[in-house]
């Protein structure tokens, strides 16, 4: 039996672990390296030749954005990370007049703003109640579904002032209307500003 | 005539030379290998560089459009943030606003119908802060969500509560208009019709969102 020396075979061994360890580490990565490369070099190229198609697309998809955002400023509501209630009262708040008679405000506690249990967004429910004429009603709704926070009617009844003498009757004389406006108010929890929509 | 081979040298140093030939032929293919593996290993470095000095050159042949694609891409991010912004108006707001649905209504009465009571329930629109039973799924848009509106009013006739029917019917977002009565009302001594009116609109229809108002400088809103 021939046998060659131990120290030969480890060399062969290492030469062998050697060659191994370049293709594997080194030729297989720069191999795979290059093909991407050459891919993008492709891609580059390909797309140097198109600047002037490159250039369009940009400028029509900048148009289509800027007509989106003009579009967006005016439906487009706020979602405050806070209930913010003093500038909701502010905004419900009218002052009695000759054509106001009663106001009530009253806020309720929060609730989620979506029947989804997913939403991390809440609402803050709010009920008006005011004796008023049907334009300063209208007014005060149209004012607090037109602000630029998100501001959602929810249940709303107005009905003519009833006569003192009958209360089952309406007073076709009166002026004034008793409405009830049960609105909320939504907003979003701070670990979800990401998500926070703004005009 | 058999001829038989035999050594003048002795067995163990025929073994040794032997063993010393294979030793050196393994270390030579050995030799070889490591040759190969730097063969390979500068052929690895070359195309490297290589594939670089092509790539960087391409990027430098393709910066402006390189560029523009950035821009493209940034301008990409900002029209999705949009459509989740108007997606997630539509899913948290009403896009019917009641006060577009009362001035509709009021709109559509004949001359001399008043309205004595109006009306207007948003459903399924928010959510509870009664804690879900466990072990029960969430069925998404099993209640859709809906504007049911109920108006009593007074009008000359029977024709005229015909109209507001008509006229309610005809307006796009409103369904299922109904007459849910009419009688007989007497009105500052003449005869006149008692009318209950009820009607629905759809809320996850795609109806064109609501515009902010814009306050005047009087304090007035206008929608």
């Amino acid at each position: 039996m021939i046998r060659a020396s131990g120290s030969s075979i480890a060399l062969l061994g290492a030469s062998l672990a050697a060659l191994g360890a370049v293709i594997g580490f080194v030729a297989y990565p720069a191999v795979r390296k290059a093909e991407t490369r050459a891919l993008e070099c492709g891609r580059l190229l390909g797309r140097a030749s198109q600047i002037d198609a490159v250039t369009r697309e940009r400028d029509a998809l900048k148009q289509r954005v800027e007509d989106a955002r003009h579009a967006s400023r005016t439906v487009l509501r706020s979602i405050p990370s806070s209930t913010d209630q003093a500038s909701l009262m502010r905004m419900l708040a009218v002052s009695t007049s000759h054509d106001v008679l009663t106001q009530v405000i009253n806020a309720g506690e929060s609730i989620p703003a979506s029947p989804s249990t997913k939403s991390p967004y809440r609402a803050v429910p709010v009920t008006v109640e005011m004796t008023a004429t049907f334009p300063e009603v209208m007014n005060l709704l149209t004012r607090a579904e037109g602000s630029d926070r998100l501001v959602r009617a929810i249940k709303l009844t107005i009905e003519k002032q009833p006569k003192r003498e009958n209360r089952r009757e309406p007073d076709w004389d009166s002026p004034f209307v008793k409405a009830t406006l049960e609105l909320d108010a939504v907003y979003g929890s701070a670990a979800d500003a990401s998500d926070e929509v703004k005009p | 005539m058999s001829r038989r081979q035999f050594h003048l040298l002795p067995t163990a140093t025929v073994t040794r030379v032997r063993a010393n030939r294979a030793t050196r032929g393994i270390v030579f293919s050995s030799g070889c290998i490591a040759a190969v593996a730097v063969v390979v290993l500068g052929l690895s470095t070359w195309l490297d560089a290589f594939s670089r000095a092509k790539l960087a050159a391409a990027q430098k042949e393709g910066a402006p459009v390189l560029q523009i694609e950035q821009e493209v891409g940034a301008l990409r991010s900002v029209e999705r943030q949009l459509v989740r912004s108007l997606a997630l108006q539509r899913t948290l707001g009403n896009t019917i606003p009641a006060n577009g649905v009362i001035r509709a209504v009021s709109d559509t009465l004949p001359e001399g119908a008043l309205i004595k009571s109006i009306t207007l329930e948003y459903q399924n629109v928010q959510g509870t802060n009664r804690k879900q039973r466990k072990g029960t799924k969430e069925v998404e848009n099993a209640n859709p969500r809906s504007l049911v509106c109920v108006i009593e009013g007074i009008a000359l006739d029977d024709r005229d509560v015909g109209a507001i029917v008509d006229g309610l019917s005809k307006l796009p977002s409103l369904s299922k208009v109904s007459l849910e009565s009419s009688r007989s009302y007497e009105f500052r001594g003449k005869n006149a019709r008692e009318y209950k009116v009820s009607f629905i609109a759809d809320l996850e229809k795609r109806w064109r969102l609501p515009e902010i108002a814009t306050v005047t400088e009087s304090g007035e809103s206008k929608p």
